[in-house]
């Protein structure tokens, strides 16, 4: 070092150290925001947002919303369907939220390549995956798309105007929170932002997420989708939606800007379809949308029609069930039966701060009820919706399973950073104000979750047209598998037959399907179930199916356990299954394999059939307990295990329902 | 060559070099003019009606031009003024602007030279890799529980010694998934097996007899490997883009840290604080 001459001196005091510590946060490493596109792109909308209003256009709208544009006939043996497994909830640093309040800076080629399995730099720090996703859709929020990404250029227009620099101080002054608040005065009423207008932007930022997500995709080995977040708030009441695109092309987002009314969403997705764009959306967060997901009127206060319930069975024919802020399928209060329900749950709105929301109409398991009830009344069922599961992370970085999310940058902030020392104790400690009761806490946040597709191969079309059929299931992050089919003729010894996938097929209705009409009086539906276990996670605890039906226009549920492993019995009393055990060693954050099956297979006859009740059944399978994300982090950072949270959880799957509708609907 | 040709073409980079020409003069002379000039060119007003136009849509009126022209003569006044008192110093935007065209301009000038022949082939047989299509191996596996007792594993593993393929298969519990395997890869093996032992015994072990036991996430197995492709390298000519490509980003990395390091070798760090 003494010889090389010394031509200037740089010092790096205490100040500037902690100065670049919080820049880092905000810098990011590659520069593909839109702003360096914005300048290329021409301003051009080729595809006009079409918002029928006269009555001809609302006749031809009617008479176009037939049916989506599949081709599922192109798909060859079903019994050769192959599970795959992706995320289609992501966002990078052109979701505002993203960029303003969780500082992101990870873009989507950044995201593709991670979720492809390729190490990205990420802050200095390489990250790699713990296994590939199959597909990925990137859904950043259309609202103000890439806007707030030009404060890194401070030529920008955005740089300089009054708004835009009162939001770059705040981000520089580490409150994104109250930049976000300032945002929001305008986003979340549907205003547009004072200052330079977002829309030209927003053209340019789309066009390059359609770019992107075309130069990703690669037929056979890894799927992306054109894909965004309409993102409609209604007093802090969540009803988002994700809109993904079958083809390689799609026209301009529709966004909450243009309507907070999810019926204007179905509208856009209609008027696109007679266009050629075939496009679905999938509403999510239902937990968090203070009763209103799956209410019994629609925005404006009408009992839900006929109109209403087919548009909306048409245009979202899935629903998110888990993802990072809580689990949708069901809540203890709506299912004090089952013993399971309390799993990952997180019952507060999205607002700032968090506040209790209303359970009632919130929660999957009861929309499929209500779905019936309505489909009573009105002939057509709004609620027939298959399950996804997503990450919705905001990082960039799609991580799924608790190993994943407790080592990986997708932790704080909903993913903002990779945590160090002491963002893992700002975690995992408890701090005043940020308490899990306040829904708070980064300990309440769940693992990313994941959607299993079966499907020919991995293509857009394969893949879309499997989500369209709801051939499809939720797990909690985990890769087991699950198959599920109904029938009227299934025999008991199916399961054992080596060929019993194609019979199943042939013989019988797949998940996401309806059983057909029942014309034999004597018969109960019979259901094939078969479950494998993820090689890389915990043995299988149990199948269960849980049936939903109503009786003299009330809705019931039953979970019943179908399959279990070992020699376990049911209590005579509750008939409760005794519980698998637990082998978690809290000290090390492993289990074994000792309790457990790697398969479950089995066929179930419902007991309590009435051919006069419509009703729905879905699997659910549970894995033996295994270390929840925050045990695993204390675990790897010396510290205790949190004991306001679960140490330890059930990671599960859960398929898309199977439906019985009654020919001649009796039960009034 | 892109970012160069774009940073040539930034009013911005103009306005830099010429103001530190100006100011290098000044600082010579040692005193300051009382007036100062500068032209506004064809080129600026048409660049300035451009920016309005990708803006708003339409070029701007002559009475609007008149105005932008007036706010961008205001802003190079300001901006030299500032510069003078030497505003442009801790100014944490100016300086990562600065050091971000330092960095445009250092990557534009460092453009690789493109390989000789020799060169790429060279490369392409250094990074196979990376082009490599991946092996395939043909195997049929038996399969036993986790919980199956060591003992119990050492007597099949005997009995295998002298069992043919198919006489074996009976030996094996029920696995739920096929027994035998044609051409998989490793990548795929990992997706049906888990990241274990199972997927490198499976492209590893020998041919024609049995290996084991080996454990996946679903328990313990023997495998009798069939047959193996090895994987193979595409001949360059096939992957002649790819490759070529792969070589300049590569040369073009190396070039920008060896700059860097030439660059870095200038200072002395101090660093004053714990990290």
């Amino acid at each position: 070092m003494n010889t090389i001459m010394t031509a200037c001196r740089i010092r790096v005091g205490p100040t500037e150290c902690s100065e670049i510590r919080a820049i880092g946060h905000l810098i990011s490493k590659r520069n593909h925001g839109p702003g360096n596109f914005m300048k290329q792109t021409a301003i051009c909308s080729k595809h006009p947002i079409i918002k029928p209003r006269s009555l001809i256009a609302q006749l031809a709208l009617l008479l176009s919303l037939s049916l989506p544009l599949i081709s599922s006939a192109s798909e060859s043996v079903p019994s050769e369907r192959k599970a795959y497994f992706g995320d289609l909830h992501l966002h990078t640093r052109l979701s505002v939220d993203a960029y303003v309040l969780m500082g992101t800076r990870v873009d989507p080629d950044t995201a593709y390549r991670f979720a492809k399995g390729k190490t990205v730099d990420y802050l200095g720090e390489p990250v790699r995956r713990d296994r590939p996703l199959d597909f990925l859709a990137v859904t950043d929020h259309a609202e103000n798309l890439g806007f707030f990404n030009q404060l890194d250029d401070p030529g920008s227009e955005l740089a300089n105007s009054n708004f835009g620099r009162m939001i770059a101080q705040r981000i520089a002054d580490n409150d994104g929170m109250s930049a976000l608040k300032e945002i929001g005065k305008y986003q979340f009423e549907g205003k547009a932002i004072p200052g330079p207008d977002a829309s030209v932007v927003g053209r340019s930022t789309w066009q390059y997420l359609i770019d992107t997500a075309n130069k990703y995709y690669d037929p056979g080995e890894f799927t992306t989708f054109i894909a965004y977040e309409w993102t409609a708030m209604i007093d802090g009441a969540n009803l988002h939606r994700n809109v993904i695109f079958r083809g390689d092309d799609a026209p301009l987002p529709f966004s909450s800007a243009d309507s907070r009314n999810p019926e204007d969403l179905w509208h856009y997705l209609e008027a696109i379809r007679t266009q050629g764009h075939e496009a679905l959306a999938i509403p999510h967060n239902a937990n968090a949308s203070n009763g209103l997901m799956y209410d019994w009127v629609s925005q404006d206060g009408k009992p839900i029609d006929a109109a209403y319930a087919r548009k909306r069975a048409i245009n979202e024919p899935l629903n998110e069930i888990s993802q990072n802020k809580g689990t949708s399928e069901t809540h203890p209060l709506l299912s004090p039966n089952d013993e399971f329900a309390n799993f990952e749950i997180f019952d507060h709105l999205l607002t700032l701060p968090p506040r209790k929301g209303k359970v009632e109409g919130s929660y999957m398991r009861e929309g499929l009820g209500r779905g019936l009830i309505i489909a009573n009344r009105v002939g057509y069922n709004p609620y027939k919706f298959g399950f996804v599961g997503a990450s919705d992370l905001h990082s960039g970085l799609s991580a799924s399973g608790e190993k994943d999310y407790a080592g990986s940058p997708s932790l704080i902030n909903m993913g903002g950073g990779r945590p160090d020392q002491e963002q893992v104790k700002a975690a995992l400690i408890p701090q005043t104000g940020t308490d899990v009761h306040t829904g708070m806490s980064p300990r309440v946040a769940s693992s990313g979750t994941l959607t299993g597709v079966w499907a020919q191969e991995n293509t857009r079309q394969s893949l879309y047209d499997a989500l369209r059929r709801k051939e499809v299931f939720a797990t909690s992050g985990t890769r087991l598998k699950l198959r599920f089919f109904g029938s009227w003729e299934f025999n008991d010894e199916l399961m054992a037959q080596s060929d019993w996938l194609e019979t199943a097929y042939e013989k019988g209705v797949a998940m996401g399907s309806d059983l057909p009409t029942n014309d034999i009086d004597a018969h109960a539906p019979i259901f094939a179930v078969w479950a494998l276990k993820d090689p890389d996670s915990g043995n299988l605890d149990r199948a269960q199916i849980i049936k939903v039906w109503t009786a003299n226009g009330e809705q019931k549920e039953k979970v019943f356990d179908v399959a279990w492993s070992g020699e376990r019995q049911r209590d005579a009393l509750t008939h409760q299954l005794e519980p698998v055990g637990n082998t978690v060693d809290l000290k090390t954050g492993t289990f074994t394999h000792a309790i457990g099956a790697i398969e479950l297979r089995t066929v179930w006859k419902d007991p309590d059939f009435n051919k006069h009740q419509p009703a729905v059944y879905y699997l659910r399978v549970l894995e033996i307990p295994t270390p929840r994300w925050s045990t695993l982090m204390a675990v790897n950072n010396n510290l205790p295990v949190p004991d306001d949270v679960t140490a330890t959880l059930q990671e599960r799957g859960w398929s898309s329902p199977i439906w019985y509708t009654p020919q001649l609907i009796t039960d009034n | 060559m892109k970012t160069l040709k774009t940073l040539i073409h930034q009013p911005f980079c103009h306005f830099v070099i010429l103001g530190g020409i100006l100011y290098a003069m000044y600082s010579w002379n040692g005193k300051t003019p009382a007036t100062q000039e500068f032209f506004i060119t064809e080129q600026d007003i048409n660049r300035i009606s451009s920016i309005y136009q990708l803006q708003f849509g339409v070029l701007p009126s002559k009475m609007q031009l008149g105005k932008l022209i007036e706010n961008h003569i205001r802003e190079e006044i300001y901006w030299r003024e500032g510069l003078a008192l030497g505003l442009d110093t801790g100014d944490e935007i100016v300086r990562r602007r600065i050091a971000q065209k330092f960095s445009f301009l250092q990557e534009s000038l460092l453009t690789p030279v493109p390989p000789e022949e020799k060169q790429l082939e060279q490369y392409y047989q250094a990074n196979r890799d990376r082009y490599v299509e991946p092996g395939r191996v043909s195997f049929t596996h038996i399969y036993f529980e986790s919980d199956t007792a060591t003992q119990r594993l050492t007597q099949i593993k005997a009995q295998l010694k002298a069992a043919t393929e198919k006489a074996a298969i009976g030996l094996g519990q029920h696995f739920p998934g096929q027994n035998r395997f044609s051409d998989v890869s490793a990548t795929e093996l990992t997706r049906i097996f888990g990241r274990s032992p199972f997927v490198k015994t499976a492209t590893d072990a020998p041919i024609g007899r049995w290996s084991g036991p080996i454990q996946s996430g679903f328990g313990n197995h023997f495998i009798f490997v069939t047959d193996r492709i090895e994987g193979q390298l595409p001949e360059l000519h096939d992957m002649r883009e790819k490759v070529l490509a792969d070589y300049l980003a590569d040369r073009r990395d190396i070039l920008n840290a060896n700059a860097y390091t030439r660059l870095r070798n200038k200072y002395q760090v101090f660093i004053e604080a714990p990290l």
